[in-house]
């Protein structure tokens, strides 16, 4: 009989998640949308996410250099990764967010 | 292709919200009457390389140096590094710097950027929006919009946020220029963005073609509104000034006209047209090749620096030390006058440009130079390798740029036929000139010779005799040509008929000295003769005068001794005394 191996856990990865957004345009919406539900089904990404609408804080997008909304922003070890577009594209998201093994 | 005749472009119309902005555009301007419309959207499409980031740049660079308006570019194509490069030659390239009158927001999207789906341009515009607040810009160019609307997708996707941006634009006050990139090389315009046109309120299409070799640039205004407008397609270079557009100027010429003449560099020539060139007027030299065109128009420019004048001589095809070197072979030094600057030579290949890039070279130049006058050898270059109507529609635009600063010009324009005696200029431009000579050979006794003929010239009781044109080391010299059985002579044969009557002359003059010298003998003689005869009576008058001398005294002796006998003979007193018989 063989011994039942342990399931290996998943350490939670912290993620700075930064979501440029135009109130709501409806690109926007969804975008928001498709973020919550993806972080809503992945647990190990301890995502600190933060809304910034850029109608209302233009001069911060202009600093971070964003042109299009909605535009994730996700910061991880110093490194960064941009999506632009509502998110509803489920690989460009995953691959912008630290996978289930922690890999990013 | 169809080029607007000069003077025939200008076109002043009344315009709808802002009016016209002017862009500073030399050329540019005049076309469209004033300028972009202000507080509206013009496109400029064209193919990669037509110019339209320069274009819009220009604008923006011309709005912050002669308008104090302040500028900012949006590229979503290249770097701000790249574009700093790119215009770093342009005189106003100063412009163009952080936190200058003209800023430039570098809008790329990242190569490595994911697309995760539909987007809008809601960002872009309230980054724009943040920056033009920061920058006070009134003047706003969005460069490559085209590649940021690529990444939305659909043709659906692309016109909604165009007329999203469009509706931005209207309620922003700016004044806008929006490039993008054309690939339909025959309509100059992209099926994708089509609809670009009809949501501006300007197009302006640039196209870069190549004619025989020959890289052409032309600019087509296809829309205007609120302004008629010509929709023709118009020569353009770029230089270090940037853009410049053909442009013959005002519509209605008013040129100086000045009464001063000018030395053609040959004084039987200033004879033959009562005292030279009217200053500022333009000439034309025709003739085929060897004709010694280049050798007339170099004797004006030696004569102007004699003068002190400042003069550029312009060839085409033929270096400057080529050229030094060949004129002083007939007695023309253009190397004191280059070296002192009085005399600005240049020399380009024909083909190494457009029509419009010498033309813009000239204007160049003559900003540079300041000259009085201008000798261009030979301008038929122009129309080398593109065809003759963009060589003389730039011929036409020197000229104007010339006598409009009432500057003297000559040039000279080659003759390719296969008539070497004709008189007709393949650049049309003789009816412009207003002095044209024609420089032809005569062919007679087995030999060919040249012959300057002055065709016409404006103002000016000209002679309208052919004379022969030799070439010495002294320069040029016009001969008288001799006519017989109403055929000119020249050459040997003109050489021959002059020693003929330079023969008959001295052989009438010979018998003239004999007839005066046999004159002066017989004078001579005849005056012996009389001063012979006038002695001859003066001895004559003498012995005469001796005779009756001798008379009188012969009568008083007589007397005496008559007196004497009578008294000796005591007669009386009364006794006459002839009767008395002398003693013998």
């Amino acid at each position: 009989m063989s011994a039942i191996e342990p399931t290996p856990t998943v350490s939670p990865v912290p993620v700075n998640v930064r979501l440029y957004m135009a109130k709501n345009a409806p690109n926007s919406i969804i975008a928001r949308e498709e973020l919550e539900k993806y972080l809503a089904s992945n647990p190990h990404i301890l995502a600190t996410v933060e809304l910034i609408d850029v109608l209302d804080d233009s001069v911060r997008a202009l600093r971070d250099g964003v042109l299009v909304t909605p535009t994730l922003v996700v910061s991880c070890d110093g490194m960064e990764r941009r999506v632009i577009g509502n998110l509803r594209n489920a690989q460009a998201l995953a691959a912008a967010l630290p996978g289930p093994r922690g890999a990013w | 292709m169809c080029i607007v005749g000069i003077g025939k472009m200008t076109i002043q119309m009344p315009r709808g919200r802002g009016g016209a902005m002017p862009s500073g555009i030399l050329g540019f301007d005049e076309l469209t009457g004033g300028g972009l419309p202000r507080r509206r959207v013009t496109v400029v499409m064209g193919g990669a390389g037509s110019g339209k980031t320069i274009f819009g740049l220009q604008v923006l660079a011309n709005g912050a140096l002669l308008h104090d308006e302040k500028g900012l570019l949006v590229s979503f194509e290249q770097s701000v590094e790249q574009l700093a490069q790119d215009c770093a030659a342009f005189e106003w390239a100063s412009v163009l710097r952080e936190n200058g009158p003209v800023e430039i927001l570098d809008a790329r999207l990242s190569q490595t950027i994911a697309q995760g789906g539909d987007f809008d341009l809601l960002g872009l515009l309230a980054v724009m929006g943040a920056k033009l607040k920061m920058s006070g810009a009134r003047r706003l160019v969005l460069d490559g919009l085209d590649v940021l609307l690529a990444h939305l997708g659909s043709a659906q996707a692309v016109r909604r946020e165009v007329y999203r941006l469009r509706e931005w634009l209207d309620a922003s006050d700016l004044t806008v220029i929006l490039t993008a990139k054309a690939y339909d090389s025959v309509s100059a315009t992209s099926k994708d963005y089509d609809f670009l046109q009809f949501m501006a309120d300007c197009v302006v299409m640039l196209r870069h073609t190549v004619v025989n070799g020959t890289a052409l640039r032309d600019l087509r205004v296809s829309k205007l509104r609120g302004a008629a407008h010509s929709a023709n397609e118009i020569p353009f270079t770029i230089s270090k000034y940037g853009i410049e557009v053909a442009s013959g100027g005002p519509g209605e010429l008013d040129y100086p006209a000045s009464s001063e003449r000018v030395s053609s560099g040959v004084e039987r020539l200033d004879t033959m047209l009562d005292g030279g060139y009217y200053r500022g007027s333009s000439v034309l030299i025709t003739g085929a090749p060897g004709s010694a065109k280049t050798t007339l128009a170099a004797a004006f420019a030696q004569a102007c620096c004699a003068r002190g004048e400042r003069t550029i001589y312009l060839s085409f095809d033929e270096g400057p030390r080529q050229v030094i070197r060949n004129m002083a072979a007939v007695g023309i030094d253009f190397k004191s006058p280059a070296a002192s600057g009085l005399l600005r030579m240049v020399s380009l290949r024909a083909r190494s440009g457009s029509p419009e890039a010498h033309v813009a070279t000239v204007r160049a130049l003559v900003r540079e130079h300041a000259p009085q006058n201008l000798v261009i050898d030979p301008l038929s270059a122009l129309a080398c390798g593109c065809g003759g109507e963009l060589g003389e529609d730039a011929a036409i635009q020197i000229l104007d740029i010339a006598k409009s600063r009432g500057i003297t010009t000559v040039s000279s324009s080659l003759l390719g036929n296969a008539l070497p005696l004709s008189e007709e200029s393949p650049i049309g431009i003789s009816t412009i000139a207003d002095t044209w000579m024609h420089l032809s050979y005569v062919s007679s006794g087995g030999e060919r010779n040249r012959a300057l003929t002055i065709i016409k010239s404006r103002g000016t009781a000209h002679s309208n005799q052919v004379r022969e044109l030799l070439l010495t080391d002294a320069g040029i010299h016009l001969a008288e040509v001799y006519t017989v059985g109403g055929e000119v002579l020249m050459g040997t044969l003109r050489w021959e008929r002059e020693n003929d009557l330079k023969r008959a002359e001295e052989a009438s003059g010979r018998a003239r000295d004999l007839r005066e010298r046999e004159a002066e003998v017989a004078l001579a003689e005849a005056r012996a003769r009389l001063d012979a005869i006038a002695r001859d009576i003066e001895v004559r008058e003498r012995d005469l005068e001796q005779v009756r001398h001798e008379r009188r005294l012969d009568t008083g002796r007589s007397v005496s001794s008559g007196d004497e006998l009578r008294r000796l003979r005591g007669a009386d007193a009364s006794e006459d005394p002839s009767e008395v018989e002398a003693p013998r």
